[in-house]
């Protein structure tokens, strides 16, 4: 049995001792014992636990103190940052997917995409056409980690994707194609938004 | 309206909207902690503004939950044991194909309450010294004498001491199921008995380090005999995996620093008060 499957199955009978005995009795922790000899230490412990917490009194009046509060919770920023990074990283080692390819796994159109979240559709059609040059302001990066439930980092790579392959504009018969990528503010200040949308985009509130 | 809870219906887990109108009217306190994990571990990161609100409110969850179980007796005032457990539980949140994982979604409660017992066994443990493990010698004749003096301590010096073994005798037919069986021939165990729920409710067995011993304590008071030859009636000894001559020994202690324990003395005075 491995050091992993012990561990699991050791919770799962802890837990189980717990959930019926909440105040073990010494027929119970026998009982226990005898079942599960190779956790007899750790359910004579935890049956000890149990029996400090069936005679306590709780302090159903109980304040959290701020500090701990705003620590615990700094604390659990970092879990999830360090749970996405290590994700990323998996993710990154695999493929890294073009913004279409985001598009296609929420199943939204760009100008669907630009309504959710109120910026000219102008705007993404020239950050998803590699167009758009670095760096992207964060508000319209968050803006689409949110909606296309993705990452900081896949949308880099994304965008790396697509300068890197940018489409061409269409076929006029006076000239060739031709790309003509622009700074992320340019293509914000130039879009059709009003002025306060733009302000925003900007970051300039 | 949940007619069974008294709760509101939450928004299905990926219910990305739903979420997000939830938490612009501050109405996650109206919810299930279970739902709220749901949304959590199903939502991931899609909208991290709702990911952090749910992670805010269910931090707040635990660690009121925590707080309100976990005595300040511990080191830190119990803090260092919340922190390690609150990083625990959020850790599992995040990998919901693990058991602490799948069950936060079930029971939240019971999984957040097991696991800062698992913490403070775990320190119990580490706490642990050489005095407080159980003696390993052969029983000596002066020890056999020692077992039977023990019965001299008493935290009422005018209650005379009974005769050892057959404090707990077991008289019952042994075809039946047995009854418990209650010490009622020692007077200083219904002495004990009258200010045991008091003694805990004090906080005063805090004052007996070893958790051990307090498992043998509690197990005496509640009528288990030290040893017991009959079917099916378990003894101190056998739930904790000691000798008799342990266990005797630890009951023992601990009624002697009950003894000394001011809180105690306070509580007899009342209780004699309250005769008279």
């Amino acid at each position: 049995m491995s050091d992993q499957i012990k561990t699991a199955d050791r919770d799962e009978v802890l837990f189980a001792f717990h959930q019926e005995c909440e105040r073990p009795s010494a027929e119970k922790i026998v009982e226990w014992v005898k079942r599960f000899p190779q956790f007899a230490e750790d359910i004579r412990a935890h049956a000890a636990v149990a029996w400090d917490w069936a005679t306590q009194t709780v302090d159903l009046e109980v304040k959290v103190d701020e500090s701990m509060a705003a620590r615990a919770y700094s604390e659990a920023l970092n879990i999830i940052y360090a749970a996405e990074t290590s994700t990323e990283t998996a993710k990154t080692v695999t493929q890294s997917r073009t913004f279409q390819q985001m598009q296609a796994a929420v199943g939204k159109e760009t100008y669907q995409l630009a309504r959710e979240m109120d910026v000219g559709r102008g705007v993404l059609a020239d950050l998803f056409n590699g167009w758009m040059l670095p760096p992207i302001r964060n508000r319209l990066v968050d803006g689409l980690v949110s909606l296309l439930g993705t990452t900081r980092k896949e949308i880099n790579s994304a965008l790396e994707l697509a300068l890197n392959s940018p489409r061409l504009e269409h076929a006029k018969s006076t000239r060739t194609p031709v790309v003509e990528a622009r700074p992320c503010d340019d293509i914000i200040r130039d879009s059709n938004m009003s002025p306060e949308r733009k302000h925003y985009w900007l970051e300039e509130d | 309206m949940d007619t069974r809870t008294g709760e509101e219906a939450p928004p299905k887990p990926t219910d990305l909207v739903g979420w997000r109108e939830a938490i612009a009217a501050d109405r996650l306190k109206v919810f299930r902690l279970e739902a709220l994990v749901a949304a959590f571990q199903d939502l991931g990161n899609r909208d991290t503004q709702v990911q952090h609100a749910l992670a805010k409110h269910l931090t707040d969850a635990i660690l009121h939950m925590l707080r309100k179980h976990v005595g300040t007796n511990h080191p830190n005032e119990g803090w260092d044991i919340i922190h390690r457990t609150h990083h625990q539980v959020f850790t599992a949140l995040l990998n919901p194909k693990s058991a602490d994982g799948r069950g936060l979604r079930v029971a939240f409660g019971p999984r957040v309450l097991f696991r800062v017992k698992d913490a403070i066994a775990a320190e119990q443990r580490e706490r642990r010294t050489s005095d407080d493990a159980p003696p390993k010698k052969k029983l000596t004749p002066g020890d056999q004498k020692d077992i039977g003096e023990e019965y001299s301590i008493d935290i009422d010096a005018s209650v005379e001491p009974t005769e050892p073994d057959e404090e707990f005798a077991v008289l019952d037919d042994p075809n039946k199921t047995p009854p418990r069986p209650i010490p009622q021939e020692d007077p200083l165990s219904d002495e004990m008995r009258d200010v045991d729920e008091k003694i805990n409710v004090e906080g005063i067995l805090d004052c007996v380090r070893n958790p051990d011993k307090r498992m043998a304590f509690h197990l005496f008071m509640d009528g288990v005999p030290y040893k017991s030859k009959k079917k099916n009636v378990e003894s101190i000894a056998q739930a904790l995996g000691i000798s008799e001559k342990t266990a005797r020994e630890w009951v023992k202690e601990v009624r002697q620093l009950l003894a000394e324990h001011e809180g105690v003395k306070h509580l007899r005075k009342m209780r004699v008060g309250a005769r008279s």
